[in-house]
């Protein structure tokens, strides 16, 4: 019953912005804004054609393996500097005096260094990310109950065994839901980095169609670029309800 | 070992904490005591009066700032294999089923799965919590939570059972469950138990040795035996009651209650 009462407003709400996008297309009346029937349907005709589908495929690719990249070092660093509480001297001043650097300055640099391929765009994304997450699972990790460690020490536990049983699983669903934050972010970050020295990715073929006037097919860049947000945002909530099932 | 030297042996034990900045804080001072094999023993005393820090020494977690405490003629290392430990919360963890907390400390110590498997269901059972083998704490009420604290514990094997106050937050009709489910559990196997609580009640139950503390730092003012412990129907025997009188006595002398 519940559950067809949130499907009735997902679907109320979708109607909302379907019509309020039509309004405001015929008020504005400008082929920058095309109505949404058409845009959809040039969305659909790209996509049955094809010539979507690698742009797709390779914005995911890049904005999926910054955040694998992220979170493999983010992770592990943050619990240790979480347990670690000898080391907050250093690791505080170092992470609050770069955490409010606007990352994307780096785009240059990371060019520079990394080549115009994947890696500089990747490596970019990744390094937003990482902060996000490095940072929820520092704190996290810092304000786990004494009384917790001491009860898993008495049954033998080792430095591994508190990662593992109690460190670990304790910041989880955190990682996830900093991830969920971090995914708008990421996005937005590599729609920049894709409109520069690259042929493929949405990025690149939103500034494409703009700048030959094709609007119809920029909004299928864009309506690709929300799907693929929202595709894995939705993943992201699959695989925090799969690995944190005491979270329900 | 000599069965007649002490099980636990605490001597001239004092403990303290370093304060950051300003020097240290003295919690425990000049604590003795003795404990048979098989004997039961309650600390009882204003809260911050130590009596917790002393549980942690026994358990391995802290070390003695003067002093000694040994088990079975020992000096105390962390994590002996046979000592048990019960806290009042956070003991269990969220992330694990009822099951899996169960098994924890089998799992930590690499026993064989068939081993972990054939103790935890045996555990469980004897403490009914079978249907709840795949709850989530935070599905459980405080009484099937503290159950599922002790299951992990007595899942060890334990000779040494601590507890720090682990019924306090329990309404008084699930209170008196557990401890008598204890008691059973404590005569069968033999267990050397020590008990923290601020529980006058509690101690004259549970305790055939009961040590009361003064406020910290704390030091022992007082030491009653409590043989009765564990004899039928001992909660409405006038033994029973004579002892949480004299605690009480005790306590008022000592300006450690508030009444």
């Amino acid at each position: 019953m519940n559950r067809w009462y949130t499907g009735f407003y997902y679907v109320l709400a979708l109607g909302i912005l379907l019509i309020s996008w039509e309004l405001l297309s015929l008020w504005v009346n400008s082929i920058a804004l095309p109505s949404p029937r058409s845009a959809l349907g040039s969305f659909f005709e790209l996509a049955a054609k094809g010539s979507l589908r690698s742009h797709f495929l390779v914005s995911a690719y890049r904005v999926t393996a910054s955040i694998a990249l992220a979170l493999v070092t983010a992770v592990p660093l943050g619990l240790f500097l979480g347990r670690v509480k000898a080391l907050d001297r250093l690791a505080v001043p170092l992470i609050f005096l770069t955490y409010p650097i606007p990352k994307i300055v780096f785009l240059p640099v990371f060019m520079a260094l990394f080549g115009l391929g994947d890696l500089s765009k990747i490596t970019l994304v990744a390094l937003i990310v990482f902060y996000q997450i490095l940072v929820t699972t520092w704190d996290e990790a810092r304000s786990i109950n004494q009384q917790m460690i001491y009860s898993v020490t008495s049954l033998g536990a080792g430095e591994r065994d508190i990662y593992r049983h109690v460190l670990f699983p304790a910041v989880l669903p955190k990682i996830f839901t900093s991830m969920r934050i971090s995914l708008g972010t990421a996005i937005a970050v590599l729609f920049i980095a894709e409109t520069y020295a690259t042929n493929v990715g949405l990025g690149y073929f939103l500034i494409e169609t703009w700048s030959r006037g094709a609007y119809d097919q920029m909004y299928a860049g864009i309506i690709g670029m929300g799907i693929l947000g929202f595709t894995l945002y939705q993943l992201f909530s699959v695989f925090e309800r799969i690995l944190c099932p005491w979270t329900k | 070992m000599n069965p007649l030297s002490p099980k636990v042996e605490v001597n001239n034990l004092s403990v303290s904490y370093r304060n950051s900045g300003q020097g240290s804080v003295e919690a425990l001072s000049n604590v003795s005591l003795g404990l048979k094999k098989g004997e039961s023993c309650a600390l009882i005393g204003p809260s911050g009066c130590g009596k917790t820090t002393l549980l942690y020494v026994l358990a391995g977690l802290l070390k003695p700032t003067i002093g000694q405490a040994n088990i079975d003629g020992q000096p105390i290392r962390p994590k002996r294999k046979e000592t048990a430990i019960i806290l009042q919360d956070y003991g269990l963890m969220p992330w694990k089923t009822v099951w899996e907390n169960t098994a924890l400390g089998l799992v930590i110590r690499k026993l064989p799965e068939k081993d972990i498997e054939k103790r935890v269901s045996r555990i469980l059972a004897k403490l009914g919590l079978e249907k709840l083998r795949n709850s989530y704490p935070h599905q459980l009420s405080g009484g099937q939570r503290q159950r599922v604290a002790i299951a992990r514990s007595l899942a060890l094997e334990p000779d040494l059972l601590l507890m720090d106050e682990p019924f306090s937050s329990l309404d008084a009709l699930t209170r008196e469950e557990l401890q008598e489910d204890l008691l059973h559990l404590w005569q069968e196997k033999e267990l050397t138990m020590v008990l923290v609580t601020h529980s006058i009640e509690e101690a004259a139950y549970l305790g055939q040795r009961i040590f009361i503390f003064s406020k910290g730092p704390g030091r022992v003012v007082a030491e009653l035996r409590n043989s009765g412990v564990g004899k039928e129907d001992y909660r409405s025997s006038e033994e029973y009651h004579a002892r949480t009188d004299e605690i009480r006595q005790i306590l008022l002398k000592h300006r450690l209650q508030s009444i």
